[in-house]
C-alpha cells in the first residue's frame, strides 16, 4: 500500500460545520483513513454562493475569487463536501481564466488588497478526490464491512451537474455512482436523480420548494422499494430530511424515507459504527435501521 | 483559440468558444461593439446568417447571431447592457439580416445602430406599450436576498454556530473553530473593503428600508 501525499486547503462551507456535524466527521473520518491531509486556514469568508452573482456579479466574483486567491498564496488546491461551495469556485475560476474582460476588477481588488492576481488553485469536490486522486483502489482497501445487499436511491445534487462549457455533466455524478458500488452498494433508478430538491426555491417559498420538489422525488424513491437516499449534497440532505417532517403537518403524509451523506456510506464501511457515534440522532429521517442493518450485516 | 472551422481572424476579439456538437460552435466576443467587425469576417469568408435569437437575462440580453456555411454552424455571442439597449446594426454589410433586426427591435426593444430601414416588422405601426419579450430591468438587490447582501457586507456573510451545534461538535472531537465559520476579524476587514470598494454597503438597505 502505497500513498501519495494528498493534501488540501479544506472547505466545509457553512451547512455542514452548522448543521450536519455528523457528515463533516464521516468526511474527516474518511480522508484521514484515506491518507489525505486536510489543511484549514483561518482566512477564508462564505464562498458565496453563485446566486449572489444575481444581485452583484462583481462582488460575487471578487469575494469568491479572494478565497481561491487566499488558497493559491498556499500552493494548494480547495477541497470542499459542499456542492453549492463547489459550483461557486469552480464558475469563479472559469471566470478569471476564461472572461478577463469580467474579472478585470475582482482581479484589481484582489490586487489593491495585496493578493496574488495568479489564481493557480482548483476546487475539487469530495467525490472527485475520493474516485479521481485517491482512486477505487485504495478506497477498496479501507472496506472492512462492504454495503452488501444495501439498496439505494441517488440524489447527486444540482451542482455537482457543474462543468466546463461543452463538458461532461454526469462526470462526477459518475464518479458517485463508482465509489458506491465499490462500498458494495446496489444503485436503484427512477429517472429523476437529476431533479432540485427544492432548496433555492425554499428561500422563496418554502411550501412550493416541499410540494413541487422535494415531494416529488420522495414519492418516486419510496416506491422504488430502497433502505435509503444517499447524497452527496448538504443542501439535498437536509432538504429531503425536513420535507419528510414538513409533508407530516402540510398533507398528513407520511414518507419514512431514511436520507444519509455519501461520506457517512463510506465510512460505514471503513468500519465506523455510526450507532455507536450516535448519528442517528442528528438525522431528521429514519435512519436508525438502515444503521442497524450495515452494522450487523455488513462485512 | 478558435475551432478551424471558422475564420481564424476571429480569434482576436473572441473570449470564449464552446461546443456543443459536431461543428457547433458559439463564440463569445469579448464587447459587443465588436459585433459589425466579426460578422464581416464571418460574410466575406462565405458564411450567411441564419437568424438571430435574444434572451432577456434581466440585467442585459443575450444575442446569438447564427451564422451557417455548409455544415458549420458557428453562433456569435453578445452580452448587451439593459442600460445601453444599443447594438451596431450588421445590416449595412449583411441586408438578409435586416428583417431579422427589426424583429428584435420590436420584441426587445433594442436599437440597431445604423440600420437602413428601422421601422416596424413584427408589432403594428400603432404599438404604444412596451416592447412585450423585454422584461423590466430587475433591481439591483433583489429583496429576497437583501438580507444576504447586507450580512455579506458587515460581517463576511459568516456563518455562526449555535450553542447547540457547538456543543455537538465538542462531544465529537470536531475542532471548535472551522473556516469559514468564525468570527476572525481580519476577514471580516477584507470583505469589508471588498464590499466598500463596489460600494456594496450602499446598495443595501442597513439599518432599516
Amino acid at each position: 500500500m502505497t500513498d501519495m501525499a494528498l493534501k488540501y486547503i479544506f472547505y466545509p462551507g457553512c451547512f455542514i460545520p452548522a448543521m450536519l456535524p455528523h457528515v463533516e466527521y464521516s468526511i474527516r473520518y474518511v480522508l484521514n483513513k484515506l491518507n489525505v491531509e486536510l489543511q484549514e486556514i483561518p482566512d477564508l469568508s462564505c464562498c458565496p454562493p453563485k446566486i449572489t452573482s444575481v444581485g452583484d456579479f462583481k462582488a460575487w466574483l471578487t469575494i469568491s475569487a479572494r478565497n481561491l486567491a487566499l488558497a493559491s498564496k498556499h500552493g494548494l488546491d480547495l477541497l470542499t463536501p459542499c456542492n453549492g461551495c463547489f459550483e461557486s469556485y469552480f464558475e469563479a475560476k472559469h471566470f478569471i481564466e476564461h472572461r478577463p474582460d469580467l474579472a478585470k476588477d475582482p482581479l484589481d481588488i484582489l490586487k489593491k488588497l495585496g493578493l496574488p492576481t495568479k489564481i493557480e488553485s482548483n476546487v475539487k469536490h469530495f467525490v472527485e478526490v475520493v474516485y479521481k486522486d485517491v482512486g477505487l483502489n485504495r478506497l477498496s482497501e479501507e472496506i472492512v464491512k462492504p454495503l452488501k445487499g444495501l439498496r439505494v436511491a441517488v440524489h447527486y445534487g444540482c451542482h455537482l451537474f457543474v462543468t466546463s462549457p461543452g463538458g461532461d455533466t454526469w462526470e462526477k455524478p459518475r464518479m458517485m455512482d463508482e465509489i458506491l458500488r465499490t462500498l458494495g452498494a446496489e444503485i436503484v433508478r427512477d429517472g429523476l436523480e437529476r431533479i432540485c430538491c427544492g432548496f433555492v426555491m425554499s428561500t422563496i417559498d418554502d411550501t412550493k420548494a416541499v410540494l413541487e420538489r422535494s415531494e416529488i422525488r420522495l414519492r418516486s424513491v419510496k416506491s422504488l422499494d430502497v433502505d435509503c437516499l444517499v447524497t452527496p449534497c448538504p443542501q439535498c440532505l437536509i432538504r429531503f430530511e425536513y420535507s419528510q417532517i414538513k409533508l407530516r403537518s402540510l398533507k398528513n403524509v407520511r414518507y419514512d424515507l431514511p436520507v444519509v451523506h455519501l461520506a457517512e456510506l463510506i465510512a460505514i464501511a471503513f468500519g465506523l459504527d455510526p450507532l455507536k457515534m450516535k448519528f442517528d440522532r442528528l438525522h431528521r429521517s429514519p435512519v436508525k435501521p438502515v444503521f442497524e442493518k450495515l452494522v450487523k450485516e455488513g462485512g | 483559440m478558435v475551432p478551424k472551422d471558422v475564420p481564424e481572424k476571429l480569434g482576436e476579439m473572441v473570449v470564449e468558444v464552446y461546443s456543443t456538437g459536431p461543428k457547433r460552435y458559439i463564440l463569445t466576443l469579448s464587447s459587443y461593439d465588436k459585433i459589425r467587425e466579426a460578422a464581416k469576417i464571418l460574410f466575406d469568408e462565405g458564411f450567411r446568417i441564419s437568424t438571430i435569437t435574444t434572451l432577456d437575462r434581466g440585467f442585459y440580453f443575450e444575442l446569438l447571431y447564427h451564422f451557417v456555411k455548409k455544415n458549420v454552424i458557428a453562433s456569435i455571442k453578445i452580452l448587451v447592457p439593459k442600460g445601453e439597449s444599443k447594438v451596431p446594426s450588421i445590416t449595412p454589410i449583411i441586408p438578409g439580416a435586416n428583417w431579422l433586426e427589426r424583429e428584435v427591435r420590436d420584441l426587445f426593444g433594442i436599437e440597431f445602430v445604423d440600420h437602413p430601414e428601422p421601422r416596424r416588422v413584427v408589432l403594428p405601426p400603432d404599438w404604444k406599450d412596451e416592447p412585450p419579450l423585454r422584461k423590466p430591468v430587475a433591481p439591483e438587490l433583489p429583496e429576497t436576498y437583501a438580507n444576504y447582501f447586507m450580512s455579506l457586507a458587515t460581517k463576511a456573510a459568516l456563518a455562526s454556530l449555535s450553542g447547540l451545534a457547538k456543543r455537538r461538535r465538542k462531544q465529537m472531537g470536531l475542532p471548535e473553530v472551522v473556516t469559514p465559520v468564525h468570527g476572525s476579524k481580519d476577514v471580516i476587514d477584507e470583505v469589508k473593503k471588498i464590499s466598500k470598494e463596489l460600494k456594496i454597503d450602499r446598495k443595501v438597505p442597513i439599518g432599516g428600508k
